[in-house]
Parts: structure tokens; C-alpha cells; sequence
């Protein structure tokens, strides 16, 4: 509804979505690009992509909230993987096993959503892995089976159980 | 091919797919619902993921967003032929597809560019992928650990008939940006760099065995040196 009348050029109710998404967003975008100067940059770009594409929101494809932190993810990974990106891989790599220690730590010590926190905790380890290798510091499914040194098939199997797991868990979506 | 594809589907969630395979899975996605309702389900999970890490922005990153919001016009809702116009092709005006036709003749040309880099991106991942998984089924592939002197320890495993052992870390400190973990071989002569180990996890694959007896871990300065410049953190007895 709000978006609605974001979508008709009203700047108000804009506000006020931005109250409720900024946060979430940037939070996101930061722990993907790591750097809060980029972070700030891509925020701001998904942040005006939200005002701008408000009529593209189609309620029957899932909710607003879901809509505005896929806009989010994909901005943050296609930052993490352009060119100008490329020259950070390597060190990205040499990050990988502080990104572990940091799912760990980081994440469950920063989640403020007990929730999550617990499905997480509900999911094996490789299927953890899988999903937070992934979304958090966006890696491609590839690179995720090469890092956990494990086939493809079984990478891509274990972000979708974990996913569904995590669905199931949440609460969230269809069956 | 369409059981391939909706395996995907988590990865696809997650964003975890290259520009090629996403542009794919989109594409079976408008003619599959039952995927479209998956992906939207795992979408909402994955969505509960990123608010779990909300953080406060910066103050200043509202006054900017509404300095454009001010100067950019929101954009119309999608005219129903196009938002439709895969489930009504048959019905799609002429002129409107042959407009469509002529835009996407220009993006694919830009579009050629990316697959390309994409494509190559992903060769190469693979190629490291291959070779380190040629040593780990090699027949005579041994497999030795040791603990290294700070903490955590060093996996080989090692071919000697292919000459090659893949090396990982696991649980060691993380260096500072200035410094590296570089991998040597050792033997009757004087130790050989054989790459830069970056920190725990990461699998390096050291080629040119030969009278190698062991493989030994230094601390060196970012982007390694010609000679160990400090004591071995690890080493470990190659398999003869």
C-alpha cells in the first residue's frame, strides 16, 4: 500500500519506507561489500531503485520486504564481482576462512533476530556454509564448492535444502 | 536438463549463479510455477537472512537518497502487453515485437561482452577445481597432517606421480594485509616457494614435487619471497 503510493511520486510515504528498509539494506549491502564507503554507494543506489521501481512491485511475486532485499543482494554481488571488484578476489579468497569465523562469530553474535539465529542453528553444517558463503559474502555457488572442497551437485543441493530448511523454520513463504 | 535447472534453484535464491546460468534459470522460471513458487518461498528466506544483519546507516545516507528522490521521477507501472507479453506472445502486437526484437539484438551485443568474461571467470575456477581434484583421486595419493606451531594445522595430500600435492590450512592465525603464508618444498637442496597460502580454507596445489621430503610453511611479507625469511609455522613429512 505504501508502496502504491510511492510508486505515484509521493515523497512522504517514500519516508517512511525508507524508516523501515534503510537499515536492513545497509546492513546487507555493508556485509556483502565489506566497504562502508562502496557499502554506502550501493545503498544509496538500491535505496533510489526502490523509489524509482516502486510500480514494478508485483504483491503476487512475494513481499515487499523480500522484493527490496533481493533489489539489495543483487546490487551488493554484482559490486562484489564487477571489474573493479576482480583485483579484491584474491584478497576475498584470503578472507574466506575469516568469513567462516565471522559466520560464526559475527553473524550469530550480530543477529539481533533470535529467530534466524536458531533456524540457522538448525541447518547441517554444510548446508550453513553453503547459504552463508553464499549470501553473505557472495560467492558463486562454484566457488562455494571449491572452497568447502565438495562436488557441485552437492553445493547446489545444500543451499536448496538449507534454504528450504530455513523456510520451513521461519515460517515464511509457500510450502 | 529441466531437473538440472530447478536444482538450482536454492542457488539461484541466494544469487549464487553467473550471469549466464541466471539468464537461464530466469527463462525457466516464466514457464515453470511450480519453480516460481519455490524461488519465491526461498526468496523469503533468504530476504529474513539479510534483515538479521540490519545496521543503522550513516545519517547523511537519507539526506543523499532524498536529494534523488527529489530530482527522479518514479517509473510508470509496466504497460501490461510487455509485463505479459510471454504468456500472450500470440497475441503481441506486430510492431511492439518487432521493437522488442530490435532492443534485444542491441543488448545482446552488450551483453555477448559479459558472457564472454563471465564464461572465462568460470573456466578458470574450474580449471584449479580439476587439477586439485585429479591429485585428491589419484591413485597413489597419500594424505599427511601436522599441527603448526602457533595453532591450527596443514593438510597435504600428495601425488607423486603426478608430482603434485594440494595443501590447505585450517584453523591457523589471519595474517595482516602486509604479510602471506607461503608454502615451500623441501629437500636435499635449498627450499622452493611453491605458492602463497591464503590463510585457512583455501586449497593451494604445489606442482614440481620432485626430491621433495617435506613441504614446510613460512610468515612472509605480502607477496612472498624467493627464500623462507623466517622460521617454518609447519611442515610435514611428504609420503615417499
Amino acid at each position: 500500500m505504501l508502496l502504491g503510493r510511492v510508486a505515484r511520486g509521493d515523497q512522504s510515504a517514500f519516508e517512511q519506507v525508507y524508516q523501515h528498509i534503510a537499515g536492513p539494506v545497509y546492513g546487507l549491502v555493508l556485509r556483502v561489500v565489506r566497504d562502508p564507503a562502496q557499502a554506502e554507494e550501493v545503498a544509496q543506489e538500491v535505496l533510489v531503485d526502490v523509489w524509482r521501481t516502486a510500480a514494478r512491485y508485483d504483491e503476487q511475486r512475494g513481499s515487499a520486504q523480500a522484493w527490496v532485499m533481493t533489489l539489495a543482494h543483487r546490487r551488493a554481488v554484482d559490486r562484489v564481482r564487477s571489474a573493479q571488484a576482480a583485483a579484491d578476489r584474491e584478497e576475498r579468497a584470503a578472507r574466506a576462512e575469516r568469513d567462516h569465523d565471522e559466520v560464526a562469530e559475527n553473524v550469530e553474535a550480530r543477529l539481533e533476530r533470535e529467530q534466524v539465529r536458531r533456524c540457522l542453528g538448525t541447518l547441517t553444517e554444510l548446508q550453513r556454509e553453503s547459504v552463508t558463503l553464499a549470501y553473505y559474502s557472495g560467492y558463486t555457488y562454484r566457488e562455494v564448492a571449491e572452497l568447502l572442497q565438495v562436488p557441485l551437485g552437492t553445493v547446489k543441493t545444500r543451499m536448496r535444502d538449507g534454504l528450504i530448511r530455513m523456510r520451513d523454520c521461519l515460517g515464511v513463504g509457500e510450502r | 536438463m529441466k531437473q538440472e535447472l530447478h536444482a538450482l534453484v536454492g542457488a539461484y535464491a541466494v544469487d549464487a549463479l553467473d550471469d549466464i546460468e541466471r539468464r537461464r534459470f530466469e527463462d525457466h522460471l516464466a514457464e515453470c510455477e511450480s519453480c516460481a513458487r519455490e524461488t519465491r518461498g526461498l526468496r523469503e528466506a533468504a530476504a529474513q537472512l539479510g534483515t538479521a544483519v540490519a545496521m543503522p546507516p550513516p545519517p547523511r545516507l537519507r539526506e543523499k537518497v532524498m536529494a534523488d528522490v527529489a530530482r527522479v521521477r518514479p517509473l510508470p507501472p509496466l504497460p501490461p502487453l510487455l509485463s505479459d507479453v510471454r504468456s500472450r506472445r500470440s497475441r503481441t502486437p506486430w510492431l511492439l515485437m518487432a521493437a522488442t526484437v530490435a532492443c534485444l539484438v542491441a543488448v545482446a551485443g552488450f551483453m555477448g561482452v559479459l558472457t564472454v568474461r563471465a564464461q572465462d571467470r568460470a573456466d578458470r575456477a574450474e580449471a584449479a577445481g580439476r587439477q586439485i581434484i585429479e591429485v585428491l583421486s589419484a591413485p597413489d595419493a597419500r594424505r599427511v597432517s601436522g599441527r603448526a606451531s602457533t595453532s591450527g594445522s596443514g593438510t597435504v595430500v600428495a601425488s607423486r606421480a603426478q608430482g603434485k600435492a594440494v595443501v590447505v590450512l585450517s584453523g591457523v592465525p589471519s595474517l595482516p594485509g602486509s604479510q602471506t603464508y607461503e608454502l615451500w618444498l623441501m629437500g636435499p637442496g635449498k627450499p622452493r616457494p611453491a605458492g602463497l597460502l591464503r590463510g585457512s580454507g583455501t586449497p593451494v596445489i604445489a606442482a614440481g614435487l620432485g626430491d621433495a621430503t617435506q613441504v614446510g610453511v613460512t610468515v612472509e611479507p605480502a607477496g612472498g619471497s624467493p627464500q623462507p625469511t623466517s622460521v617454518p609455522v609447519l611442515t610435514i613429512a611428504l609420503p615417499a
